[in-house]
């Protein structure tokens, strides 16, 4: 009987323990509600899941299951255990402020960092380093108040040569100027190594020029130089046609028109194809090509100022200017705006 | 050189049309600076008789004219007072365009209506003024377009000429260029003289060089009873086609051959030639000449004259003298074609600021033996078209032939250095259609005489660009070279290193010219003995007035970027820098070196609803520059000094290992004023170069702290004279176990401090690396370092 009964109880028990669980939920849920301190929320924490809380009673009880009943009532038993607890959490971070149930407006604008930026001369001449030295270009360097034999005699400009009227020239004294063009780096660089060498140079240089939206009295200059055993006037165009499909970040052309520098021969105008259109545009004067370098093959005269063997050394030298590389690339209608260093135009870039 | 393509189709039928030479030009390496057609605002203008003249009946200066049309009589009521009845005129009729945007239409002037006009040189843009209208020759084809008639249907070149090309400064020289390009025939006129047997040049006339280095060839001719007179209208219409001005027969023939053969020419009146005798000589020093253009001009020894057996009677190459001017009662002429030095041509035109379309093609080189040829040229289009006669024979004083240039040329070395595979035909026929003469081939090269135009060409580099150009860089292929690859030095210099810093720190880079003008190191507060003023470089030419040194200072061109930027276009909270040379001229020796200079005003960033505005004063600057040294792994030093520009209370020097590199501080108020700037601006320059010598980027780890650190802060009361730095440089000296940072994080002075004093907090970092610290252990550390602050700097602890 008594064992019976047990049996009986057992199989009730669980009924009621499931019922009693759900309603123990439901009245948590009811005390919960009413909750606004975090003082109350505590001590209805301790009433339902402390110690000696309500649920904890249950656990006692539970252990006295059979194995049949355990894992539903388990189960139940947890559910409800995690709720309470989940509920009680989230309420926790309300009332302690962590969270707020405003929704927040996000169109309301962010926090505003400080950007610097290079100028975008600076920005121009990192770019075409950059593509160089992927070329195995070596960046040099020289002087910008330069004598005349650098800037022009070394470079094939004989004095009294109607050439040198090419250039308009600052007169600094009677033998120096401030350079017309970076060649004379190319000079400088080869009296002090031996050929072979692929060099770049960018700087500034000086025209006696007046101001106006296609010209500048100082501009800067890229130039560049390759001498080796076997360089022709087609490597010229090749190399060219990398850097300037690099540089415009599209497949480009190149064509060579027959031009005249005293430091090359032959020497050539260099055009691109158009890297804004394909059918004409003002920029390039709907003719599909932009002149944008000079370049030619070294004249023998200066190898000879520099004591390479004209015989057995080649080379090809091509320049032009960053500020025209930067006003086509950016479709900027006035080379004055580059030093005019309005904030609201470098920023642009 | 402006050339049309009519006038060059004499020369050669290239069949091409205008807009296809224009290509080719450019293939040839013929700049063309524009194109385009001429006198294309000239319509519907008709060469019209004129059979009536009438006085109009209500005005005094008006005529009321009939013209025959071909295709109709027209009433015209015309200004002029030229034209009369029988004359040939150019009629603009009804629907005419003339340039200057005219349209002509119906009118009435003064009662009386008008259809059409009867135009002048000027109307018809082919003279800057006119005296009346235009009288056409009595043969004119009445009925015919004006335009077609008299060759205005024409385009122009206006062909940019390198300096290496002086051929192409005649149209004979471009055809040529063209028949070797195309290869097609040139056609260059026929010369026919009629000499007159009965007079001998050699009887009228004496050419005596004296000294032939600088006029190796000097050929003459006399022309007798010529009749000076306006040109024919072709003629007229072609030069001002080119933008040369027609004044009569004579000089209007000179400079018509000058262009087609691009040799200079010139006319003398024959009468005003002393003993009729030619002398090429050397200036006296001090002699003068009045030349063309009404100038007296002083001329001195190295100068070259043609004078006459009295005075020189023109600027050798260069410019006739007034003194044998072709005038109105010239009926002899001498003409002249000869060959000058280019060098000393150049050096004289130089010397007397006087260029001219004659300097400009010796200076350039002109052709020794096509003189002969120009001058008969000449002689015969005047004879042509002035009549008289031609004195036979030609004076030819040349004392000693110029020797010809032979360059041998390698076939295999033209296709090497072009990368081509040109056949050797090619090579020979090129030469060949350039005028050159192939003395002899063998199997590896050929050897040709240079022609007397090319005498810029002498080496074998030379013909090989000849040979390029004709044969075409658009056939050159490109190829990709194949290089040994060679190690770069492609660290970072210093200026690189220091534009990044900043960038990073939310500067604006800015890059100014590099020129700036003396009064502004006035406007700069730069000091009558700063080497910045005493050792500028000074420029000796420049067309910009404001610009007339190289700058060496950064400051002006900053403070000027400072007033564009804030007062021009409103730009507030500026923070910008330059890294840019300076110049200086220390005793012959010339100094370029990188300079930085930074320029701050208005506020930290731009005010936001999470921002609030924030002065960017000295210790923002302060932090920059202290970002920078760090950046540079070199240690930040500074000291109190003064610098005009800065104001007094405001300003240290910058260094480094004890060298001073620099400077910062608030600009003057003064300095600003004279920038019309309103706002407080702060300033900082170093000399990049300096400080270069005392970086040290490469970075070894140190092991990271395995323990916890503990901290102290303490606030002590000190004078406002002492220096927060210098109590920290004395916590560090004290040498106290474990202590391993001082920060100073706060400073304070008002209420609660004693006035005259501050508070200054600094906070102390003790740690141990082998084990965590004890806060007895740390207190025990901190509690002398405190005492010893008090002791030194009289301070009191300030209780919080």
């Amino acid at each position: 009987m008594l064992l019976a009964k047990k049996k009986f109880n057992k199989g009730n028990e669980k009924q009621t323990m499931e019922n009693e669980l759900n309603n123990l939920y439901v009245n948590f849920d009811k005390d919960f509600e009413g909750i606004n301190t975090l003082k109350d929320l505590e001590n209805l924490r301790v009433k339902y899941i402390g110690k000696k809380g309500l649920l904890s009673s249950y656990y006692e009880k539970f252990g006295k299951l059979s194995k049949e009943e355990r894992p539903k009532i388990g189960q139940i038993l947890n559910s409800v255990k995690t709720k309470i607890e989940t509920k009680l959490s989230e309420k926790i971070e309300v009332l302690s402020g962590a969270v707020t149930s405003e929704k927040i407006d996000f169109t309301m604008p962010g926090y505003k960092l400080p950007a610097g930026k290079y100028h975008l001369i600076t920005q121009t001449i990192d770019r075409v380093k950059e593509i160089f030295h992927g070329l195995n270009f070596e960046i040099v360097d020289g002087p910008e108040i330069e004598t005349d034999y650098y800037n022009f005699e070394a470079l094939n400009f004989p004095k009294h040569h109607p050439a040198r009227d090419m250039q308009d020239t600052f007169h600094v004294d009677g033998n120096h100027v401030l350079r017309t063009h970076t060649s004379p780096v190319q000079v400088r660089t080869m009296e002090k190594r031996p050929p072979p060498l692929n060099i770049i140079s960018i700087g500034k240089c000086y025209r006696n020029d007046p101001l106006d939206a296609s010209h500048l009295p100082v501009f800067q200059q890229v130039e560049g130089l390759m001498v080796n055993e076997d360089i022709n006037f087609g490597d010229l165009k090749g190399v060219l046609k990398i850097f300037f499909s690099e540089y415009f970040q599209k497949e480009t052309n190149i064509r060579l028109n027959p031009s005249f520098f005293p430091f090359t021969e032959p020497s050539a105008e260099v055009s691109v194809t158009c890297p804004i259109c394909k059918n004409g545009c003002p920029l390039c004067k709907k003719s599909g090509w932009i002149e944008i370098f000079g370049a030619g093959m070294v004249d023998p005269n200066v190898f000879k100022n520099v004591n390479y063997d004209t015989e057995k050394w080649t080379g090809f030298a091509f320049g032009g200017g960053i500020e025209r590389l930067t006003l086509i690339k950016h479709s900027i209608n006035d080379i004055r705006l580059l030093y005019e260093n309005d904030v609201r135009f470098l920023n642009q870039f | 050189m402006k050339i049309t393509y009519n006038w060059l189709k004499e020369f050669i039928e290239t069949g091409l049309t205008p807009e296809e030479l224009h290509k080719k030009f450019f293939t040839l390496g013929i700049g063309v600076e524009s194109f385009g057609p001429l006198y294309s605002e000239v319509t519907k203008v008709v060469i019209s008789k004129l059979l009536k003249a009438d006085k109009h009946p209500d005005a005094d200066k008006l005529t009321v004219c009939e013209v025959d049309t071909g295709s109709e009589i027209l009433k015209i009521v015309c200004g002029a007072k030229n034209h009369k009845a029988g004359d040939k005129v150019a009629v603009a009729v009804n629907g005419a365009t003339l340039p200057g945007g005219i349209k002509i239409s119906k009118v009435v002037l003064r009662g009386i209506e008008s259809n059409g006009m009867i135009c002048s040189e000027k109307e018809l843009g082919l003279a800057d003024s006119s005296a009346g209208v235009m009288i056409l020759p009595a043969d004119a084809p009445i009925g015919k377009d004006f335009k077609e008639t008299y060759g205005l249907n024409d385009w122009l070149y206006e062909i940019e000429v390198m300096p290496n090309k002086p051929e192409y400064l005649g149209i004979i020289g471009i055809a040529r260029v063209l028949s070797a390009a195309l290869k097609k025939p040139m056609k260059v006129p026929e010369i026919l003289l009629k000499e007159d047997p009965s007079s001998k040049v050699n009887d009228l006339a004496k050419v005596k060089i004296l000294d032939k280095d600088l006029c190796p060839r000097y050929s003459a001719r006399v022309l007798s009873g010529v009749k000076l007179a306006p040109s024919p209208v072709w003629m007229q219409v072609r030069l001002r086609s080119v933008g040369i001005r027609a004044i009569n027969n004579l000089v209007d023939v000179t400079n018509y051959v000058l262009l087609e053969t691009g040799h200079p020419l010139h006319a003398f009146d024959y009468e005003l030639i002393k003993d009729k005798t030619i002398i090429v000589r050397k200036a006296k020093d001090g002699e003068e000449i009045s030349t063309l253009d009404g100038v007296k001009r002083k001329l001195d020894k190295d100068m070259l004259v043609i004078a006459d057996t009295e005075k020189a009677v023109a600027l050798a190459g260069i410019m006739g003298g007034q003194v044998s001017e072709i005038n109105e009662k010239t009926v002899n002429v001498l003409l002249e074609s000869a060959y000058f030095e280019a060098v000393n041509i150049r050096k004289t035109s130089k010397k007397l600021g006087l260029m001219t379309e004659a300097s400009y093609r010796f200076e350039r080189g002109a052709d020794y033996n096509g003189i002969i040829y120009a001058l008969n040229r000449t002689a015969q289009l005047i004879n042509g078209l002035a009549g008289g006669k031609i004195a036979s024979g030609c004076i030819d004083e040349y004392p000693e032939q110029i020797k010809q240039i032979f360059i041998t040329t390698r076939f295999e070395r033209v296709n090497k250095l072009l990368g081509t595979n040109i056949q050797i035909q090619e090579m020979l026929d090129i030469s060949k259609g350039l005028g050159f003469i192939v003395d002899k081939t063998d199997n590896k090269s050929f050897t040709v005489i240079v022609p007397s135009f090319r005498t810029d060409l002498t080496r074998e580099i030379d013909m090989i660009e000849e040979i390029a150009v004709i044969h075409g860089y658009d056939k050159i292929q490109e190829r990709f070279p194949t290089i040994k690859l060679q190690q770069q030095n492609t660290s970072l210099k210093i200026d690189e290193l220091a534009k990044q810093s900043l960038v990073k720190r939310g500067l604006n880079e800015v890059i100014n010219y590099t020129f700036m003008n003396k009064s502004w190191f006035d406007r700069a507060g730069i000091s009558a003995d700063n080497e910045i003023r005493t050792e500028y470089v000074n420029l000796m030419n420049h067309l910009i007035e404001d610009w007339n040194i190289l700058r060496s200072t950064l400051l002006p061109n900053l403070l000027n970027n400072v007033r564009t930027n804030t007062v021009s276009h409103g730009n507030k909270n500026l923070k910008i820098f330059e890294v840019g040379k300076i110049f200086r001229k220390i005793g012959n020796q010339y100094i370029e070196r990188y300079e930085l200079g930074i320029i701050i005003t208005g506020n930290t960033s731009d005010s936001s609803w999470l921002q609030k505005p924030e002065e960017a004063g000295f210790f923002y600057l302060k932090g920059i520059l202290e970002g920078l040294f760090c950046d540079l792994n070199v240690k930040f030093e500074i000291r109190e000094a003064n610098n005009n520009f800065y104001d007094k209370t405001s300003s240290v020097e910058l260094l480094a290992n004890g060298e001073k590199l620099g400077s910062f501080g608030e600009i003057n108020k003064k300095l600003l004023k004279m920038h019309d700037i309103k706002d407080r601006v702060f300033y900082a320059e170093v000399r990049l170069q300096e400080l270069e010598k005392h970086i040290n980027i490469k970075k070894n780890y140190r092991d990271l702290p395995r323990f916890p650190s503990n901290k102290r802060d303490i606030s002590f009361i000190v004078d406002l004279e002492v220096c927060a730095g210098e109590i920290k440089s004395f916590i560090e000296n004290i040498g106290a176990k474990n202590l391993e940072k001082v920060e100073i994080i706060d400073f304070y002075k008002g209420e609660n401090v004693e006035s005259g004093k501050k508070s200054v907090t600094y906070s102390l970092t003790y740690r141990d690396a082998a084990k965590t610290l004890t806060d007895e252990e740390v207190d025990t550390a901190n509690k002398p370092i405190a005492e010893k602050v008090i002791a030194d700097f009289k301070a009191e602890i300030r209780q919080q």
